[in-house]
């Protein structure tokens, strides 16, 4: 009875799992093996499905319809075997480039080893992996930037004194643990400034209680540096419970974000457009495949963003975003000759 | 309480433990023990930091605790009946990106969107007492299938992004405050009330200990067991519903990530407060002291700005003592 039990709960199991697998591997699976002659085909994969990765889908299908690119779309949903399993998946459909933006550092080396053997040329874009000797082309945001200047914007806004809380971001990935040393690296600096909290929170409802409860154990906190928007906003919510005022910085820009540093709740965040970070990791992967010369690292440098110039980054992050995506091809090609990816005139 | 010195033999003090143990005195203190590591939890940390006793600081851990609350209650419903809803922690995004689609797109009846978020919880609570009930799938797998397909709908629902620029008064609802309190923390309240007397006072509550007690003796006293599953999953579905909806006003954000693994809190509160996963056995009172003493530890160990990692050794080793002070009790009661 109990082996019965168990058994069936282990079919059920593994086909929970598949039906999981094969559900999100549907929307635009390889299929037509043979494809076109001369279309160049590129298999992407990236790791969850968030606003984040959702913007970088739609700078990629449009650089990718505009340079008449074949594209295979796959979502790892967090997990690396899945993410290993689309890349096996692309090596069988023959695909010409893999574009990865990786759930975590420390995975895929056999895979890209497999991949690479192949003769399919490997690009990463937002992240890399801890074995990159098989990856033709990267393109990278540099976090530790992003952590210095939130950091800094901190310190100006407080005359570089007074109580600060580090906000991170999911402990342990990789770009927090970059953002963070970044931050700490600058604060480090002014010893009138005082950490007097630091912990992750994974989304805005823990970052709410978490910063909600730091201001009861500190009274007065005068600012918070944000691994990121989503719970940066979180901490102005806190304050808002809790009947104080903080000063808030964030690190990528949202739309949300944006929104708040437009109505004063954040004095400022760091613009990573993910529209324009993907469609370059793409268009640098294109090149490769098509043999032309390309660097082999590209890096996105996030641009401050503060209430004096937060309309500009507006326009093309939302109001005007169509009209973005319409000539995001063309800027992107003029960055990765420039070398300023983040350049979006 | 080792009792067992060289100067008595053994045999006699282990009869004068287990006099005690099965006095009225020890099993008053076998059945609240949770009572008594609440007690001691709120005086280390009142003791550790002179803001944790403050209203305003109550107040925030009954914020913190009025989502999961209301998932904890339907779970304490379902596991009576020993069975369990791992579903809940995704109708929570479901019911959140649903109710926030509809609020975006006409931004006029928020209220709609509300209502539609609690009636997606409780469709969803109704296909689990189906499968339940009806098709007879384990409640394990039954509610897994579903825990894997809301999920899957919840980020359909906002085509694998959350939902963006949300109103303003979408929040009005989790924000308001009545008499010094904000909605939720008195729907978690209500709802506490009310399962409470639903549970302990009528026969509706009785059949549920009936069927987790003993399915077959009760189906053969007359008692619709298929009928009482159904309607603990439902209910659970229904009080997810409202959670989510809660929880997203409350943010004023709608994520395909929102509640996951919330479900795993509201079981341990439940297995906390002392009841049985094999069903028959566990109170409202015993969740509610099991849901307190989370959010108590959660908002305490904050405050003393303990990291969150050792946050979770520690609440993971609460969970383990609560089972086996739970199993220690058993044993002396039924010896």
């Amino acid at each position: 009875m109990r082996i019965l039990k168990t058994r069936v709960l282990g079919i059920a199991a593994a086909a929970a799992l598949a039906l999981g697998m094969s559900a999100c591997s549907t929307s635009d699976s390889p299929g037509s093996a043979g494809g076109d002659g001369d279309r160049v085909r590129i298999g992407v994969t990236v790791y969850g499905q968030d606003n984040f990765a959702a913007q970088g889908k739609e700078g990629i299908e449009a650089y990718a319809k505009a340079r008449d690119i074949e594209l295979l779309w796959n979502s790892a949903n967090g997990d690396v075997a899945t993410q290993a399993n689309q890349i096996d998946q692309y090596i069988q459909a023959r695909v010409d480039g893999i574009l990865v933006a990786p759930v975590q550092f420390d995975s895929l080396a056999p895979q890209l080893k497999a991949a690479k053997d192949a003769g399919i040329k490997i690009g990463f874009v937002n992240a890399t992996v801890q074995d990159d000797s098989s990856v033709d082309v990267a393109v990278l945001p540099d976090n530790v930037a992003a952590g210095r200047q939130a950091a800094q914007m901190m310190m100006d806004h407080l005359d570089g004194k007074g109580k600060v809380a580090i906000l991170q971001c999911l402990l342990g990935a990789s770009y927090e643990i970059q953002r963070t040393k970044g931050m700490e690296e600058v604060l480090a600096k002014y010893p009138d400034v005082e950490t007097v909290a630091k912990d992750g929170a994974q989304n805005i409802a823990e970052a709410i209680d978490k910063v909600k409860n730091w201001m009861t154990a500190v009274p007065h906190i005068d600012g918070v540096i944000a691994c990121g928007d989503e719970i940066g906003l979180g901490a102005v919510q806190a304050a808002t419970e809790a009947g104080k005022t903080v000063a808030v910085v964030g690190v990528d820009a949202t739309e949300d974000g944006l929104n708040a540093i437009k109505d004063g709740r954040f004095i400022g965040s760091q613009m990573q457009h993910a529209r324009t970070e993907f469609a370059a990791g793409l268009a640098a992967l294109h090149q490769v495949v098509k043999g032309e010369n390309a660097e082999s690292n590209y890096t996105y440098t996030m641009a401050p963003v503060t209430k004096e110039n937060v309309d500009d980054f507006y326009v093309n992050v939302v109001s005007g975003k169509d009209a973005f995506l319409a000539r995001i091809a063309d800027v992107v090609d003029r960055n990765l000759k420039t070398g300023k990816i983040e350049d979006e005139s | 309480m080792r009792t067992d010195t060289t100067a008595i033999p053994s045999s006699i003090t282990t009869e004068v433990s287990k006099t005690f143990w099965r006095s009225r005195g020890g099993v008053f203190l076998i059945r609240n023990s949770m009572v008594g590591v609440m007690l001691i939890a709120v005086l280390v940390f009142t003791l550790a930091t002179p803001r944790f006793a403050s209203p305003q600081n109550l107040q925030s851990i009954l914020i913190a605790a009025a989502p999961f609350a209301l998932i904890a209650l339907g779970q304490t419903l379902v596991i009576l009946t020993g069975g369990i809803d791992l579903s809940v922690g995704s109708v929570i995004a479901l019911s959140a990106m649903t109710s926030a689609w509809f609020a975006v797109n006409d931004p006029s009846k928020i209220w709609l969107g509300f209502a539609i978020g609690v009636l997606v919880g409780l469709a969803v609570g109704i296909v689990n007492g189906l499968l339940v009930s009806v098709f007879a799938i384990a409640p394990f797998v039954a509610t897994l299938s579903t825990l894997t397909a809301a999920s899957g709908l919840a980020y359909a629902v906002g085509k694998g992004a959350p939902i963006l620029g949300i109103p303003a008064a979408y929040g009005e609802l989790a924000n308001t405050r009545l008499g010094g309190l904000p909605v939720p923390v008195w729907l978690m309240f209500i709802g506490l009330l009310v399962i409470g007397v639903l549970l302990h006072k009528f026969a509706f509550g009785t059949r549920i200990y009936a069927v987790g007690g003993n399915a077959v003796a009760a189906e053969i006293a007359g008692i619709k067991v298929s009928r009482v599953r159904f309607q603990v999953y439902a209910i659970s579905g229904l009080l997810a519903g409202i959670s989510g909806v809660l929880l997203s006003s409350r943010v004023v954000n709608a994520a395909p990530s929102l509640g996951a693994g919330y479900e795993l809190d509201a079981i341990a509160a439940v297995v906390i407060g002392g009841a049985s996963l094999f069903g028959g056995r566990g109170t409202v009172w015993g969740t509610a002291i099991g849901l307190l003493l989370i959010q108590t530890l959660n908002n305490g160990l904050d405050i003393m700005l303990i990291p969150s990692y050792w946050q979770d050794v520690i609440k993971g080793l609460l969970i383990a003592t609560a089972v086996g002070v739970d199993v220690f009790a058993i044993r002396r009661l039924n010896r």
